[in-house]
């Protein structure tokens, strides 16, 4: 590993010479093993448990498990914009997490916010923010914290669909619930997949000339409106009109 | 922010609803294009796009370095985009900068995610040396639809691109890129996505919105689009939400308009590289 | 009056329609239907002469609130000068805020007549406890706040030497351990209606609460 950096200058930081631990998906071949261990049916979702309230200081807040996916959302306020321009309607922000240690395929995470953190913050924002019925807060602001404890596939949608439940949790009015749900399109077979593992994801994404994607979805059921949708990969059109 | 009226809100929406434009085109027209390469001679490659007011060039500038560690057989790509705060004053500051974010995430996922680049031809010395191909786009001036705007003109560098030949000692792990300008290799572009982006304005949508069109709508969607007609990436902008029918209709024209796009793009391309030598400009901003 | 329907529902869920139905409070109207738009138990309440009946979601926990044009609020006094006062809101009606918010209470606001007679320092003091009205959603850092009606104005005051003063009349207050008189704009105590009493008992508590702090730091020391 690189030297320690500036910006983790203050903190404890790893060992400056660290060595990866040899995990499974490292190993030649153990990706297509992987794909094959799919142990559900193609249209099933792995179990989840999903718990709200569990933290005393937020306004509201949930907890969402999708088998190794674990996440944790607070929502705090509506409180006061600090110096800000007026508004007449609340603002949402979003903040987007992966704890340092959330993934187990890749280098450890720094604490500083990466690209990718940045872009799921605004699409998080964006999946939520239709849902709210911001008229009703003035001149405030909503703060939603969400943290990726453990990533293994559809980090963004569990932190969508987990924190619209903190949301609600926290009594504020909104329009309609959001759920979220990430479906990939795998290469090898054209087969459509609900809810693919990290593992799944990857393979899908770089799946080369024969497309291949992940695309994720946030949607008001009662609504019957999309509110986010997010597509990586390469999908055929007409794999869109099933 | 750019704003208009409560007024001349009501005009554009009903406008579009009649499916008559504020500019005279219909709802899934696109703008005129200009395209021009070559237009940088510093870089490696360059365009410049113009969609009426919207003005964007993009220039790619190759460096050879060490590759990632988990595709050391791979180039890699570095993309960029910044809108110039002289183009328009709500790009300074932190407006600017979320701004910047979401124009190059969209780029490098229609780029990198759908295996649009063979980049293993990018590889010098397997495992130890490859090209970084840097796309920088720049927004010059600013009249709606940059997205679309920098993925053509990103489209139209790549093909202008001119890859210098490297003479390879593999055992000594030595490399000299010649500095001729007659040997180099072209970048194979075929399959290279450009966007398509819809705003949905009121209850209607458009495709290639303006400034104002911009300014009122609820939610805009940009769809990747290939020669294949394929779906590369999609991503949903704005804070409103949208009908799942809705969607599939833009996806679907997505699909068409792309396509043609492409074509169009193609062919331009084609003549421009082919008369590269008649071609003069006598400055940047005026043409023969 | 309560009918015994209660069950519990969330946002989104579609209650009734609108014909038969009043969107109460927790309930939006979209298209021909009231939906709820937060969790909790459905409510149904009969409407005045055979009216519409109003439907409401009774929020599970104490919903999240903000102060609106309109609202009472209690405040507490943070800074006076000739001009305002600031004022940082603790209490929306009879909820209390999780956080404050800021709030102002400018010169011509303080009471209903005589307005440019106004003398802030004889109306308010860091510290009070003030009942005020909402009147616009200000400026952007605080709201503005109005005292002029007989039952605003100061609700809790200490004096000079520590004690709760007791109200003498409209603008002054008495320490009932010096007996020195100070100056206020003191609310109309009679007219305290139910909602501001649960406010006072609040207020108190906090106030207790903040006491029995101090109390407890000077022990220590």
């Amino acid at each position: 590993m690189a030297a320690r950096r500036v910006e983790e200058r203050y903190r404890s930081n790893a060992p400056v010479t660290t060595v990866r631990p040899l995990h499974h998906s490292f190993l030649p071949g153990s990706q297509a093993t992987n794909l094959a261990k799919r142990d559900r049916k193609r249209n099933e979702f792995r179990q989840f448990f999903m718990k709200t309230g569990i933290i005393g200081q937020a306004s509201g807040s949930a907890y969402l498990e999708m088998a190794n996916t674990k996440i944790i959302c607070g929502i705090y306020g509506p409180r006061q914009i600090p110096k800000m321009e007026f508004s007449e309607k609340a603002k949402l922000q979003c903040d987007f997490k992966f704890a340092t240690f959330a993934e187990s395929r890749r280098e450890r995470r720094k604490y500083t916010a990466d690209k990718e953190e940045k872009e799921f913050s605004m699409l998080m924002v964006q999946a939520l923010e239709s849902s709210l019925i911001l008229e009703k807060y003035p001149k405030s602001v909503i703060d939603c914290y969400v943290i990726v404890l453990e990533n293994d596939g559809g980090a963004l949608n569990g932190a969508i669909t987990c924190a619209s439940m903190a949301l609600a949790n926290a009594g504020i009015e909104m329009y309609d619930l959001v759920a979220a749900a990430s479906i990939g399109l795998n290469p090898l077979n054209g087969e459509i997949l609900l809810d693919p593992t990290e593992a799944e994801e990857i393979e899908y994404k770089k799946g080369g000339k024969k497309g291949g994607g992940v695309v994720t979805i946030g949607f008001m059921p009662g609504m019957n409106e999309i509110t986010q949708i997010w597509q990586s990969g390469q999908i055929p059109q007409e794999k869109w009109l099933l | 922010m750019f704003k208009i009226s409560e007024s001349e809100r009501e005009y554009l929406v009903g406008g579009i609803l009649q499916n008559v434009r504020n500019d005279g085109r219909a709802n899934l027209d696109f703008r005129s294009i200009v395209v021009k390469t070559g237009v940088l001679t510093q870089t490696h490659g360059s365009a410049r796009v113009q969609l009426a007011n919207t003005d964007v060039l993009v220039g790619i500038k190759l460096e050879t370095g060490e590759p990632e560690a988990q595709a050391p057989h791979h180039g890699r790509i570095h993309v960029s985009v910044e809108c110039c705060p002289s183009a328009s004053p709500e790009f300074e500051g932190r407006g600017g900068e979320s701004l910047n974010n979401e124009l190059t995430l969209v780029i490098e996922r229609i780029i990198k995610d759908t295996s649009s680049f063979d980049l293993s031809k990018f590889s010098i010395i397997p495992g130890k040396l490859v090209w970084i191909i840097y796309i920088d786009a720049m927004v010059l001036d600013s009249g709606g639809n940059l997205f679309d705007a920098i993925s053509l003109g990103t489209r139209a560098a790549l093909h202008n691109t001119m890859v210098p030949h490297v003479d390879v000692n593999i055992e000594a792990e030595e490399f000299t890129v010649s500095d001729d300008p007659e040997s180099f290799t072209r970048i194979d572009v075929s399959d290279i996505p450009i966007s398509v982006t819809f705003c949905k304005i009121g209850s209607g949508y458009v495709v290639d919105a303006s400034i104002e069109e911009e300014s009122c709508m609820s939610v805009r969607t940009t769809v990747g689009v290939n020669k294949k007609g394929n779906i590369c990436t999609l991503q949903k902008g704005g804070h409103g939400s949208i009908d799942p029918t809705t969607m599939y209709q833009m996806i679907a024209s997505a699909k068409k308009i792309g396509m043609r796009l492409i074509e169009g793009l193609d062919k331009t391309l084609h003549t421009e590289s082919n008369d590269l030598q008649s071609k003069k400009n006598i400055g940047f901003f005026i043409d023969q | 009056m309560q009918n015994g329907n209660q069950s519990l529902v969330c946002p989104g869920e579609r209650l009734g329609h609108t014909d038969t139905f009043e969107s109460g409070e927790g309930t939006y109207i979209l298209g021909n239907y009231v939906h709820a738009s937060v969790i909790g138990a459905r409510e149904e309440t009969a409407g005045k002469d055979g009216g519409k009946t109003l439907l409401s979601v009774k929020k599970e926990k104490e919903p999240s609130i903000v102060p609106d044009i309109k609202s009472i609020v209690t405040a507490r006094v943070t800074r006076v000068n000739p001009r305002f006062v600031n004022v940082s809101i603790l209490c929306v009606g009879d909820r209390v805020l999780r956080e404050p918010f800021a709030g102002m209470i400018r010169q011509q606001d303080v009471r209903a007549t005589e307005i440019d007679k106004v003398e802030i320092y004889k109306c308010f003091r860091p510290g009070d406890i003030v009942l005020a009205e909402v009147i616009s959603l200000g400026d952007s850092r605080s709201y503005f706040l109005s005292t002029a009606k007989n039952e605003l104005g100061v609700i809790f005051a200490k004096s000079v030497a520590g004690a709760t003063m007791v109200p003498t009349s409209w603008e002054s207050m008495m320490c009932p351990k010096t007996k020195t008189k100070e100056f206020r704009k003191v609310a109309k105590g009679a007219s305290l209606s139910s909602s501001i009493n649960v406010n006072c008992t609040t207020v108190t508590l906090l106030q207790t609460k903040t006491d029995l702090l101090n109390t407890t730091q000077c022990l220590r020391r």
